[in-house]
């Protein structure tokens, strides 16, 4: 539970739905309220907005696939338009205002928490915030998270990113504000 | 929900995720209880699989520029491999079994309701099946869908005709069972 605390509420649940719940729970070796808090929090998050926004789930070797028939430049072309439209939309949807810290927020760790595109670590280095992005789907989806990410950070809010990519990961590196520095 | 159908539980919830809640339940005319369900069905039929499947989720309007840049024959061929391979190894995941019933009740169903590749609508009658799925992504997605539904039915129907059409945005396959019952 969070500092902001709590409040308790009685609610009915289908019968089937718990007792999968009470399952989930028991091979889990967790609670069922922290499963329900769980699947309430990703609600909140996540779904109540993706519905509405048009999100699709696919398995991730489809999306691998589908970018392997892609050349590097049309890699690096999708990248280039969803850094300056998809990112755009998508922030503005969830967040209501495109700034560093909802495009952080919604790109880096809302996509890698409940859209899964990939894991997500980070960490500060000197005056720098470090962002490591790791994807698993091979060289043409690096190029396109490095174009996607340097186009919405130096389009939509003015800021230039260090990009170091891999095969299968890319790493940001992005100049804290000062008030942003981590002591 | 029928009393007899449910239980009540008392849990406790994060005071933001539970102010967000009775704001969007107002918004939208449902009740608390109502999104509190929707919620915890999504986590024990979806998302407690789809983690460990490795599902993604991507905006559709980028999904659709990917298979805009693909030809025909590679929508196709993706398609076949995808209701050859994938599709069983889904089914079996989830439902533990791949038969006609998993890919009609499990994976349509499932992946309409959860996934929103596609809109789902089935209909029966003395035997004949029609499945239709209404994905609003273009002619290439409906070649794609097309091979996936086409290879996965062929392999579980076994000689039985089957008929595919498609259009722009949706796929329908029609089947005849031997007997008039449902795909179980």
């Amino acid at each position: 539970m969070t500092a902001k605390g709590s409040v308790t509420r009685s609610v009915r649940i289908e019968k089937d739905a718990d007792e999968r719940l009470r399952n989930l729970a028991d091979q889990s070796d967790t609670s069922v309220n922290t499963l329900v808090n769980r699947a309430l929090r990703k609600f909140v998050e996540w779904d109540a907005f993706g519905e509405k926004f048009g999100f699709v789930t696919m398995p991730g070797i489809i999306l691998i696939r589908l970018m392997d028939h892609l050349t590097e430049e049309q890699a690096r072309e999708l990248g280039t338009w969803a850094g300056r439209n998809l990112l755009k939309e998508y922030i503005t949807f969830w967040f209501k205002d495109v700034t560093p810290e909802t495009l952080l927020e919604g790109f880096p760790r809302l996509f890698a928490k409940y859209a899964r595109a990939f894991q997500y670590e980070e960490h500060a280095e000197d005056d720098y915030r470090v962002i490591i992005l790791k994807h698993g789907g091979g060289p043409k989806w690096s190029t396109f998270y490095q174009e996607a990410t340097v186009t919405a950070f130096r389009e939509l809010v003015n800021k230039e990113v260090r990009v170091e990519k891999l095969e299968n990961q890319v790493v940001l590196r992005l100049r804290l504000a000062p008030d942003k520095r981590i002591k | 929900m029928p009393a007899s159908n449910s239980v009540t539980r008392t849990i406790r919830i994060e005071k933001d995720v539970d102010e967000f809640l009775r704001k969007f339940a107002d918004q939208e005319g449902i009740s608390v209880n109502f999104l509190v369900n929707k919620a915890i069905r999504r986590l024990v039929e979806w998302d407690v699989f789809a983690e460990k499947f490795g599902m993604v989720a991507m905006p559709a309007s980028m999904l659709h520029k990917m298979m805009e840049s693909i030809s025909d024959e590679e929508a196709e061929e993706l398609g076949t491999w995808v209701g050859k391979n994938l599709l069983p190894e889904f089914l079996t995941f989830w439902f533990k079994e791949v038969s006609l019933q998993t890919v009609v009740m499990g994976y349509s169903r499932l992946t309409a309701r959860y996934a929103k590749a596609f809109e789902y609508e089935e209909k029966s009658k003395e035997g004949r099946w029609t499945i239709i799925l209404k994905h609003g992504g273009g002619a290439r997605w409906s070649i794609y869908y097309n091979a996936l539904l086409r290879t996965a039915l062929e392999g579980l129907l076994k000689g039985t005709e089957l008929h595919m059409e498609k259009t722009d945005d949706q796929v329908i396959a029609r089947f005849s069972l031997n007997k008039p019952t449902s795909p179980s």
